[in-house]
């Protein structure tokens, strides 16, 4: 039973282990969707520059990307077809259709990909018996029902199937084996090694990671970091350092670690955003258009939060109670996700007949989710890790419900002279996004800390204190932090009673390159006769307990 | 969302299914520690009061009473200590990947809160609710200009804090119905006697003198009492933290002599030599009855 079998880690109660996806991949998808033969040299033209071809015309020398003079002067009786936006998604609709009779949750990314997570699907398509490798068998009838569909628009044996770790590693093995090649499964955590050999840029793109910057695969390659292996093989410490955030998952993606998160978050209802049409829409130009403020205000919502979601699930209902619901890969921009609802109408107003709505668009929802949360979690017996971990995740949504949003914390370390400032309070709800383990600065020597053992009462704000000599005059700290003179009565004002042992000063001078930030303190340990230890600070002539050694 | 099942927990706990029978009875503590426990261990379902005579030492004493469950794997709620140092939490051993902090509760939710948070935690760490005198704002951190000066000093001690009365009975059927151990910080309940009390009575640092060296150790001694088999009143000494910051077990100190201390052979990780020199510290106070 808790064997990890290649079809389904989901029962091990550990970690989920990697989401396993399959991929559908049909290479040149702007081709088949503008009707064109595969043994006919044809190619699709957009904005002057082919984007796709068929391989009779890619035999030629035509290459995606060129121009289109270019392409002629390769193939001159190659056929330019103009890039068609709606046909593209309402050809790709019946290939949709096919794969979701196998998974609910079909991630579609571009007419032409699509992905679904493939844990639940291999268990319940498994063959009978048992026998055989029931991801390959599930990617054998994916890619046998795929192909009825690309065989009655003339393209047999288009399609590519590939089932590795996460959605964009799936992906990316599928679009990159050759035409006609059966259904590859790449065993658990091999899938960085499938992709290995890959330039590199296939991954450093913007279309693969949000906000990567379109020269990084450039200059990986000045680097001499070609392919994805040897990018793979940097420190990902490094990777941030020298390359910045997007970049980290990008490397993350190049190690075969997905960008999806093993265990999501259930999305905040407040993310989900409404849209009621009045009147009804019917085309899709016309919903794209009502669309647009809906989509920003989604992707203004998912930001102002700090998080983001690889995954949107839009949803029409129309006047007539009809829905249609589809998950689309939301790669963090609101244009993006206008295009997505625009082609999901179109796909559902192409689709058969049978399932075309008959009024128009009165409801749209944009929601987002995490296809993650939906293969489900084997929780351990009573008593385990998991289970525990849960409840406790469960709590902080309550006390949160209660006491409003950031009322739990959790602490997290941080680098920092201050008691105050070496662990702070994160709210527990981030605790998650945020690695704890890894802040920059953790491991940094903090000159002028004071000495462990940690206070066990940190006040914020401090309360102020007088510490005077023994003479009963304020003691200072000068430029050279030097003391006035040893301290002899400390305490509230008033309330001052006799030292008995004390230490320090440990002067502090923090930012003192930015005006408003620099502070200049220096700490005292003071212990009375009685009552604990107090950690004093002279700051700017002025006394201020910061805690107590209770 | 989340499960709308424990809100009421206590207010009617009866109609709860009792976990306590289905997992481990007790929770590990640090071993020099043990003593205190009849069991050796928290035992889930009771109630430990956290005090400290003027030497203070309670929150030390606390965290560190619970860190080793907390390294165990169980999660830990600290309710109403906005001032609670948490570098000395990590240091006290607290994993920082299980620990919850809810710093205000306002009265009115108090009981809800505390519900909410026993359905999903092992150990209840909880100060008297705010009673309005607590310092803590997160609003106005940075310089501490805006201070009012106002007093932090006085705890809520043993107000409760307009809380109904009855709320240490509560507490004690909370813990008993879902299997946790509920800590009271520094909170006097009236008419409410827990299964384990511990009390610092004496609370010594070491390693501070006029003008250098810095805090290094403390050496505390800790009373205990309480009821059942917790009602033989002990004392024992601890180093805590010790030299490496943990706890172990100390000797008590000779009138007019600075010892060492067993910390300084660096045998504060209590192995077994390490029990029987915290047997040889412990003195045992016999009462005939029951503790107070």
């Amino acid at each position: 039973m808790n064997q990890r079998s290649p079809a389904g880690a989901a029962g091990s109660a550990g970690s989920p282990g990697p989401l396993r996806a399959l991929a559908v991949w049909c290479d040149q998808w702007p081709v088949i969707a503008a009707g064109a033969a595969p043994d006919a040299p044809t190619a699709v033209v957009r904005s002057g520059r082919v984007v796709a071809a068929t391989p009779v015309a890619t035999g030629a020398g035509v290459a995606v990307g060129q121009r289109r003079r270019e392409a002629q002067s390769r193939c001159p009786d190659i056929e330019l077809l103009p890039f068609d936006d709606r046909s593209l998604a309402a050809t790709f609709e019946p290939v949709v259709a096919a794969v979701m009779a196998f998974s609910p949750t079909v991630e579609v990314g571009h007419p032409g990909d699509c992905v679904l997570a493939s844990r639940g699907p291999a268990r319940y398509f498994a063959p009978p018996g048992g026998v055989g490798d029931a991801e390959a068998s599930l990617a054998h009838q994916v890619a046998d029902a795929v192909d009825v569909v690309l065989a009655d628009m003339g393209w047999p044996g288009w399609v590519r199937v590939a089932v590795a770790d996460g959605a964009v590693g799936s992906r990316l093995v599928a679009a990159h084996l050759t035409v006609g090649h059966t259904p590859l499964v790449v065993p658990v955590g091999g899938t960085a090694h499938a992709l290995s050999a890959l330039p590199v840029a296939v991954l450093a793109s913007p279309g693969v990671v949000a906000g990567v910057d379109p020269g990084l695969a450039n200059l990986l390659r000045r680097l001499g970091l070609g392919t994805v292996g040897a990018f793979a093989s940097l420190e990902p410490a490094d990777v941030l350092a020298r390359f910045g955030g997007p970049a980290v998952m990008v490397h993350a993606l190049a190690r075969g670690v997905d960008d999806r998160p093993a265990a999501a978050e259930v999305p905040a209802p407040e993310l989900v955003v409404v849209a009621t049409l009045d009147p009804p829409v019917e085309r899709a130009d016309a919903l794209a258009f009502a669309a647009r403020p809906l989509a920003d205000d989604f992707h203004h919502r998912l930001a102002s939060r700090g998080s983001t979601t690889s995954v949107v699930s839009v949803e029409f209902e129309t006047d007539h109670g009809e829905a249609c619901s589809r998950l689309w890969r939301y790669d963090a921009s609101s244009a993006g996700l206008v295009d997505r609802i625009r082609w999901q109408l179109d796909g559902w107003l192409s689709g058969p007949v049978a399932a075309r709505p008959t009024a128009g668009v009165v409801r749209l929802r944009l929601v987002p989710g995490e296809v993650v949360a939906a293969t489900g979690r084997q929780l351990g017996f009573w008593g385990e890790e998991t289970a525990a971990d849960q409840r406790a995740a469960r709590v902080v949504a309550r006390v949160d419900a209660l006491l409003g949003p950031g009322s739990v914390a959790m602490p997290g370390r941080r680098g920092g002279r201050s008691p105050a400032e070496q662990v702070v309070r994160v709210p527990a709800g981030v605790v998650a996004a945020v690695d704890t383990g890894g802040m920059p600065g953790l491991a940094a020597p903090w000159p002028g800390s004071v000495p462990p053992p940690a206070p066990a009462l940190v006040h914020d704000p401090p309360w102020a204190v007088e510490v005077r000599d023994a003479e009963g005059a304020v003691v200072c700290v000068d430029g050279r932090s030097h003391l006035s003179a040893p301290p002899a009565h400390v305490g509230r004002p008033g309330h001052t009673q006799q030292v008995v042992a004390w230490a320090g000063p440990w002067p502090v001078d923090e930012r003192w390159w930015d005006p408003v930030a620099h502070r200049r303190r220096a700490r005292l340990q003071i212990q009375c006769v009685e009552g604990p230890p107090l950690l004093v600070a002279c700051e700017g002539g002025r006394w201020w307990c910061e805690a107590t050694y209770d | 969302m989340p499960e709308q099942v424990f809100d009421s927990a206590l207010i009617d706990p009866s109609v709860l299914v009792a976990p306590s029978a289905l997992v481990r009875h007790t929770l590990p503590v640090a071993d020099a520690m043990e003593k205190l426990f009849p069991e050796g261990g928290m035992v889930r379902g009771t109630t430990v009061a956290v005090d400290a005579a003027d030497g203070a030492g309670a929150t030390s004493l606390a965290l560190t009473m619970v860190a080793a469950a907390s390294q165990a794997g169980s999660w830990v709620a600290v309710v109403g200590m906005g001032d609670l140092g948490l570098g000395a939490l990590l240091a006290c051993g607290l994993d920082p990947g299980r620990v919850l902090l809810v710093d205000r509760v306002p009265t009115a939710d108090w009981p809800r809160v505390i519900g909410a948070l026993a359905a999903g935690v092992d150990v209840l760490v909880v100060a008297a609710p705010d009673g309005g005198g607590r310092t803590g704002q997160k609003t106005d951190r940075g310089r501490p200009g805006r201070n009012s000066g106002r007093s932090s000093g006085g705890r809520p001690g043993s107000r409760s804090g307009g809380l109904a009365s009855g709320v240490g009975r509560r507490l004690a059927t909370l813990a008993r119905e879902r299997g946790n151990v509920v800590v009271t910080m520094r909170w006097e309940i009236v008419g409410f006697e827990p299964s384990v009390r511990l009390k610092v009575v004496d609370s010594q640092w070491d390693g501070l003198d006029r003008g250098y060296g810095h805090l290094r150790r403390r050496r505390m001694a800790v009373e205990r009492s309480g009821r059942g088999s917790a009602a033989r009143r002990q004392q024992h000494w601890l180093w805590l933290p010790g030299d490496d910051g943990g706890v172990c077990a100390a000797d008590p100190p000779i009138a007019g002599l600075d010892d060492a201390g067993p910390c300084d052979a660096g045998a504060c990780d209590a192995g077994p030599s390490d029990r029987s020199a915290s047997d040889e510290g412990a003195t045992v106070l016999e009462w005939p009855g029951r503790g107070s």
